[in-house]
């Protein structure tokens, strides 16, 4: 029997998209759980205690509860077939994601700081992708040939989560493999259905 | 099964790996590059690496980048990693849940007042979370060691300097203490930290 999915978040994309990104890449449906993220967020905090880690997202599978957007993901990933077909395979996967999440991770430790932030843009965000660039395939892939993790991961960094797109795309114009993986993940018919759909929220 | 571990000459990011394999027992090559003359051994070897980066795992040839695939994919082989899918999730979250703690603190150190902010909210929050949601059996998850219970073993008595202002607050939770214990007390893990030779981080 299938099993039955809850998502829950607040309505906006922020650490929940990449998750309904793999839903849908993967056509499985699921419910879009969305707390109203205006004003004292009194949604959320009155649903808050059904939640045991008190923080959204939070995946809810066949009345399991599990928590933290990345446990989420991987989970998710694995589920799908988006999480390679072996141990090794796997590490190769986990180790792209994470290569593409030290890209939040050093925008969060500059964000607020004007000279980090321009460090972020001058030193950190070219360093990295030109890592991802270094070790990425040919073939619009990370890693097998086929969908995985950090494909969307690095699909939803470089395309929608940054406001400054144009610095984005400048870093990328360098390297036709990583526009290949971004291209592969947003010419998909359903990531291109769901994207048009998508209703605008201010994150 | 050849493994082969490199880093700095110092726990860093490598620590918590070394501690899966001391506790599972499994012998792996403690590759250490040294710190001297501004990491020059590092910066000649550096390309190497497919990553650039440190710790890097290579198992027979293999090279795994990335501390935290390094670590999963340890604890995948050595059990540390739950026996079900929904198992594996809730370990992996609650390892995430410790990891915030590390995020945190990367995102206020060298900032008097975020840190401040850090000892007095982020840090007990998380700990609050980690309490209420933890088992009073001495692991996270399934009674048996996983990964979150080494990670939050390190994190709680090996990475902080003000390991006053940690344990202040763990000593409101019997549950967590009985965790950080747990591996603290694991014959493995102690004969592990006794032969450690200190190094600066």
């Amino acid at each position: 029997m299938a099993s039955s999915y809850k998502l829950a978040y607040f309505d906006g994309r922020g650490l929940a998209e990449i998750s309904r990104l793999l839903f849908t890449l993967a056509g499985v449906p699921f419910e879009d759980i969305r707390f109203s993220a205006e004003g004292e967020k009194k949604e959320w905090n009155q649903a808050k205690p059904d939640y045991p880690f008190e923080k959204i997202p939070q995946l809810t599978v066949d009345g399991h509860k599990i928590p933290q957007s990345k446990a989420i993901e991987r989970f998710l990933a694995r589920r799908f077939g988006f999480f390679g077909s072996n141990e090794l395979e796997t590490a190769r996967v986990d180790a792209f994601s994470e290569q593409v999440r030290d890209i939040n991770i050093s925008y969060n430790q500059a964000r607020g700081n004007d000279e980090k932030i321009a460090k972020f843009w001058a030193e950190d965000f070219p360093a990295n992708i030109a890592i991802l660039a270094k070790n990425a395939p040919n073939d619009g892939h990370f890693v097998g040939g086929k969908f995985s993790l950090p494909d969307v991961q690095f699909y939803y960094i470089t395309s929608t989560f940054f406001t400054t797109q144009d610095k984005v795309d400048a870093v990328l114009s360098k390297y036709d493999n990583l526009l290949k993986i971004r291209e592969a993940v947003a010419n998909n018919d359903r990531i291109r259905e769901y994207v048009k759909n998508r209703k605008a929220t201010p994150w | 099964m050849a493994y082969r571990l490199s880093y700095f000459d110092g726990k860093g990011l490598a620590e918590i790996s070394r501690l899966l394999f001391a506790l599972s027992g499994t012998p792996f090559e403690d590759h250490r590059i040294s710190l001297a003359d501004d990491r020059a051994e590092w910066k000649k070897i550096k390309h190497t690496y497919p990553f650039e980066k440190i710790p890097q795992l290579t198992v027979d040839g293999v090279h795994i980048p990335q501390s935290k695939a390094i670590e999963r994919f340890l604890s995948r082989r050595f059990g540390f990693f739950g026996s079900s899918e929904i198992e594996t999730a809730m370990i992996d979250g609650f390892s995430e849940q410790v990891r915030d703690i590390s995020i945190a603190y990367g995102q206020a150190r060298g900032n008097d007042e975020k840190v401040a902010k850090f000892w007095a909210e982020d840090f007990p929050t998380n700990i609050a979370i980690l309490a209420k949601n933890a088992p009073h059996d001495g692991h996270f998850v399934g009674g048996k060691f996983s990964l979150p219970d080494v990670q939050f073993y390190y994190i709680t008595s090996s990475y902080f300097d003000a390991q006053d202002k940690v344990d202040a607050i763990l000593s409101k939770y019997d549950n967590l203490l009985k965790i950080r214990e747990t591996v603290a007390n694991n014959e493995r893990i102690k004969e592990y930290v006794k032969n450690r030779k200190p190094t600066p981080f």
